[in-house]
């Protein structure tokens, strides 16, 4: 089901990205669409509630870890200086709060900071965050609030491996049919994937400083992106040293081909078989929370929160794509003219 | 910075990347109509 979810939104952004195709101008409504669909991947990245159950800190406790966390109840009772808990899916398994001054009622669904007293086997209530959330993200031990940046590190790599395919395809029709209009895309495309991967790392490196604690760890996957940058960076200096157009096509397309080829192998083979700090590497126990095919790993808000930010994404790359296309012909017309 | 201000300042940014999108897009195709281009054509004789 989860895959479901995600590939409805790569799917519905690639069908809305093709079929202006990209020789044609896109309508403003279009444009706006794009926009209006990252807005809302935007909304449902920041704006839901991370908050753990409270048997997450009991469980913690467990380990003489003390944490002050969110926790997502519900109120069960409500006495004068003490308020009856449970979570909100197991409703009857319950856990006294002392609290004073409540403002909660019966039946209200509670996000507050509490943390749990193991001499007492009692929760501490800090402060009330939020009473009936609409929007509640399950907490993910060791991710916490860093899930968050999930929808945009996870799409904007993938959208680079998307956009490195499609700069292959468009290089071999180029070669067998001659056409510069393949190599404007193919070119293009290359691009907007140097671009996307530049992203990806930069989101990545801001996630590892919170997570492992520094920007930059060497880590495989960080060593086999910044491969690929500079495989990339190779294919931009070869087409700005060739000098004549038809030669820097043919080269071109024969280097995006042969660096293609090398895309899988470090995005998805060489941080899986090294041993690495990245979710999915060799001595890591999980896939990670997209690639694992337990149902938990993610909610179903996440599932579709991430499937929105994919098809946002998705739709940004063809808008990119579409605009740098028409540009470089342009800019070939007017040169043409010009000479 | 807390969720709600990142959430703000993200979407100030993307609607400022939308208008420039858009500005671009309408500025390319005033120079299209300009230099009577309809779409981008094949160029096989190259």
């Amino acid at each position: 089901m989860k895959f479901l979810i995600i590939i409805i939104g790569l799917l519905a952004g690639t069908i809305f990205g093709i079929l202006p195709g990209f020789r044609k101008q896109w309508k403003s409504w279009q444009i706006v669409v794009v926009f209006l669909v990252l807005g809302l991947s935007f909304y449902l990245t920041f704006i839901p509630h991370i908050a753990a159950t409270h048997q997450y800190l009991i469980y913690l406790s467990d380990f003489n870890i003390k944490k002050e966390l969110k926790i997502h109840f519900l109120v069960q009772e409500i006495h004068s200086d003490t308020i009856i808990i449970s979570s909100t899916e197991n409703k009857t398994k319950t856990f006294p709060i002392t609290i004073k001054n409540s403002q909660l009622t019966k039946g209200d669904e509670v996000i507050a900071l509490l943390s749990y007293n193991k001499k007492d086997k009692s929760f501490v209530f800090k402060q009330l965050i939020d009473k009936n959330p609409s929007l509640v993200l399950p907490y993910i031990p060791a991710l916490g609030e860093n899930i968050r940046i999930l929808n945009l590190h996870v799409p904007c790599a993938w959208i680079a491996v998307l956009a490195y395919l499609i700069s292959m395809i468009y290089s071999i029709k180029f070669l067998k049919r001659q056409n510069s209009f393949f190599d404007n895309v193919a070119s293009s495309s290359a691009l907007i994937g140097f671009f996307f991967t530049i992203l990806a790392t930069i989101t990545g490196m801001i996630w590892a400083k919170d997570n492992w604690g520094e920007y930059w760890n060497w880590d495989p996957r960080e060593t086999s992106i910044f491969v690929l940058l500079l495989i990339y960076m190779a294919y931009f200096a070869l087409r700005s040293a060739l000098g004549n157009n038809k030669l820097k096509a043919r080269f071109s397309a024969v280097y995006s081909i042969l660096a293609f080829i090398t895309v899988p192998f470090f995005i998805f083979v060489l941080p899986r078989i090294t041993i690495g700090l990245h979710p999915g590497s060799a001595d890591d126990t999980s896939l990670g929370p997209i690639i694992s095919s337990e149902a938990t790993s993610l909610s179903y808000l996440k599932q579709i929160s991430f499937s929105i930010s994919f098809m946002g994404w998705t739709m940004m790359y063809y808008l990119l794509l579409n605009i740098l296309v028409r540009f470089n012909y342009l800019k070939k017309e007017i040169f043409h003219s010009n000479h | 910075m807390d969720n709600f201000t990142t959430f703000y300042v993200s979407i100030t940014i993307l609607a400022g990347i939308a208008l420039l999108l858009l500005y671009i897009n309408h500025k390319l195709s005033g120079l299209y109509k300009l230099l009577k281009i309809n779409s981008v054509k094949d160029d096989e004789d190259e």
